[in-house]
């Protein structure tokens, strides 16, 4: 055997190595993953309550607000979050008993279609594959597998050196043994998702860092201070002056014209701000924040975008968006869902390729090795 | 994430980043905190922040007698930090990012 | 035995998977199941008669080290629109700006995060203040000896 083909032996066991005894867990979070990039779609197939048309004229926030308080006695409506035209707009609302309620509500009819408590599906998916519902064990053990996946990418590339060779001449063998099926298979889908890998794993390992910095006390947040209403700002009224959402959200698409309407945050004290969350055109993946005082309606700042955001805040943002495919709408997310799917199957394969060869192929090493050495002490 | 849970504020700020939208929701999980020390034998310096980690560039920082008058009316620069003559009198710092959003530090903790 | 673990030994990190599941019937309740007893007591700021809730565990740490204690804040729902905010603090404020911590979250129960001492004397008492929407301001205090919890 040469010096070159025993090196990427060697280079084959370590890309074998890196994730077989760990291929159970990454497949659970890398097929839970490819599901949460879909989960608000998978809501919006399996619950009636939370589709509508898209067509008409959506009513003003006022209308809906009224709406979802009236559906829900003595509940009381502290945000609405619009999906996009085909979804109902969620109202989340502050319940007597102290939890919270989400009113399903259609934006143009202005009917409630269904009220949901407690965690939602979305979260449910999220909370599962990004820290096990065990924080922060959880997180530190998911974001963790972010080291094996880059090795397995970068072993994967030495070993497979030809790989370029997948973009233009994919070969699947499907009639052949499973093994060579799946060796193919392996191949070919690791080739056309090379970026697809590098993308989460290097956002992984920022989530990994993340937390780290978090742990240790590091300065991770903005450089901006929380926007708070100041005492004298405050009107004196004998009880609380009802914010008008409408003139809320009426300043706030006057000052982002172009903006993608996402959010609007009623005060959540007497001294905060409303906030209203959008996407304007420019900067696909970085949300905007207008904060508004709710007794007169005016601007108090516009946060987000490009401009004033520290370098922390812009990694955020965009390490999140890049992971979770939720930057560009529905082709996007799709393109996240097939190559997640892509990307488990990866796993998968490698591990059947793995039980059917490469132990002994370690054998086989771990005799040569001895035997060399056996030779040489001769 | 229920409400009733006491998150450690690492993970508070955490959750708060990741659900990038809710965000507006969570702020409030965000307290202040300050800390003042003796640069040299005559200057306090106090530098004010976030439990999540964010600066505090603006935000007000007074020095207060003990008899509730203002000694040093004060706004942290862009570092965060605010330095002053250390009063001969007995008072205290607050750091005021809002009402309920305050920080106390008395002249005795400043070494 | 050993033909077992040999052939499944490569499997064992699908155990990973039960993590999750003791933590599962919390997380899809809307209140905690399991949380700590309760700790209440009832106090009269003004018109506005209150009731404090905390858990029974001690305080935690925050970033910087200093002890915290979170109080829930229920006031009668008729009095919710007429409370412009409450503050809770260890000892009794100096002025409103500097009146504590600020309740929020859930008007109808609102949250609060104080500052509590690292070695409390015993003598040290919690105090409301009540700022309402007519500007005026109301405060009444219980000791907080009983009601830091975990002891």
């Amino acid at each position: 055997m040469s010096a070159g083909k025993s090196r990427t032996r060697l280079w084959f066991l370590w890309h074998s190595w890196l994730a077989m005894p760990i291929w159970a867990f990454l497949f659970f979070i890398c097929v839970t993953g490819t599901v949460a990039v879909v989960s608000t779609e998978i809501m919006w197939l399996v619950d009636p309550s939370m589709r509508a048309s898209g067509e008409g004229e959506p009513l003003p926030p006022s209308a809906l607000i009224a709406a979802a308080e009236k559906a829900a006695p003595d509940g009381r409506v502290a945000s609405l979050s619009w999906g996009g035209s085909h979804m109902a707009v969620g109202a989340r609302m502050a319940m007597p008993d102290g939890t919270f309620t989400t009113a399903w509500i259609n934006p143009v009819s202005g009917v409630v279609q269904g009220l949901s408590t407690g965690n939602s599906f979305r979260q449910f998916l999220r909370a599962l594959h990004g820290w096990l519902i065990t924080f922060p064990v959880g997180w530190y053990l998911v974001s963790a597998m972010a080291i094996p996946l880059v090795g397995s990418l970068v072993t994967g590339l030495v070993v497979y050196k030809k790989f370029w060779k997948s973009f233009y001449q994919p070969r699947i063998r499907w009639k052949q043994a499973p093994r060579v099926m799946w060796g193919d298979l392996h191949r070919v889908a690791g080739t056309w998702s090379i970026w697809f890998i590098a993308v989460i794993a290097v956002t992984s390992l920022w989530f990994l860092i993340y937390m780290a910095l978090i742990h240790l006390g590091m300065g991770l947040g903005g450089s901006k201070p929380p926007v708070m209403l100041a005492r004298d700002q405050i009107p004196v009224a004998a009880a609380r002056p009802k914010p008008d959402a409408d003139a809320i959200l009426a300043t706030a698409m006057a000052t982002l014209p172009d903006m993608r309407l996402r959010f609007l945050g009623l005060p959540g004290t007497a001294y905060d701000p409303a906030t209203v969350i959008g996407t304007s055109g420019q900067v696909p993946l970085l949300p905007d924040f207008i904060r508004i005082n709710p007794f007169d309606a005016t601007v108090i700042v516009v946060e987000g975008g490009l401009d004033g955001a520290s370098g922390i805040e812009l990694t955020r943002t965009i390490m999140r968006a890049l992971h979770t495919g939720d930057f560009g709408g529905l082709p996007i997310k799709l393109i996240w869902f097939a190559f997640g799917a892509l990307m488990s199957t990866l796993i998968l394969s490698g591990m059947l390729i793995w039980m059917k060869r490469t132990a002994r192929a370690t054998m086989e090493v771990v005799r040569a090795v001895k035997t060399a050495r056996a030779s040489s002490n001769a | 994430m229920t409400a009733r849970f006491s998150i450690p504020a690492a993970a508070a700020a955490a959750l708060a980043a990741l659900a990038a939208l809710c965000a507006a929701s969570t702020a409030q999980a965000h307290y202040p905190i300050c800390e003042c020390r003796m640069a040299d034998g005559r200057t306090v310096v106090c530098t004010g922040g976030f439990s999540d980690g964010s600066k505090a560039p603006g935000v007000v920082l007074d020095v207060i007698a003990y008899d509730e008058q203002v000694l040093v009316k004060g706004k942290l620069g862009e570092d965060s930090t605010l330095s002053f003559a250390r009063p001969a009198q007995d008072f205290y710092v607050l750091f005021d990012a809002g009402p309920g959003h305050t920080v106390e530090i008395e002249h005795t903790a400043i070494k | 035995m050993r033909k077992l673990w040999q052939r499944g030994k490569f499997h064992l990190s699908a155990l990973m998977m039960l993590v999750p599941l003791p933590f599962l019937p919390n997380y899809f309740s809307p209140k905690p199941i399991f949380a700590p007893p309760e700790i209440r007591r009832d106090v009269s700021a003004g018109p506005f008669p209150i009731t404090l809730i905390t858990h029974d565990e001690a305080p935690h740490r925050g970033v910087t080290g200093e002890r915290l204690k979170e109080y829930h804040i229920h006031l009668r729902p008729a009095d919710i629109d007429k409370v412009r905010g409450v503050f809770l603090r260890v000892g009794k404020p100096r002025s409103l700006r500097a009146a504590g911590a600020l309740g929020f979250g859930n008007p109808y129960e609102r949250e609060a995060e104080v500052t509590v001492p690292a070695d409390p004397t015993g003598t040290e008492e919690l105090w409301v203040t009540v700022e309402d929407w007519n500007g005026q301001v109301h405060q009444a205090s219980t000791p907080l000896a009983g009601f830091l919890g975990g002891t």
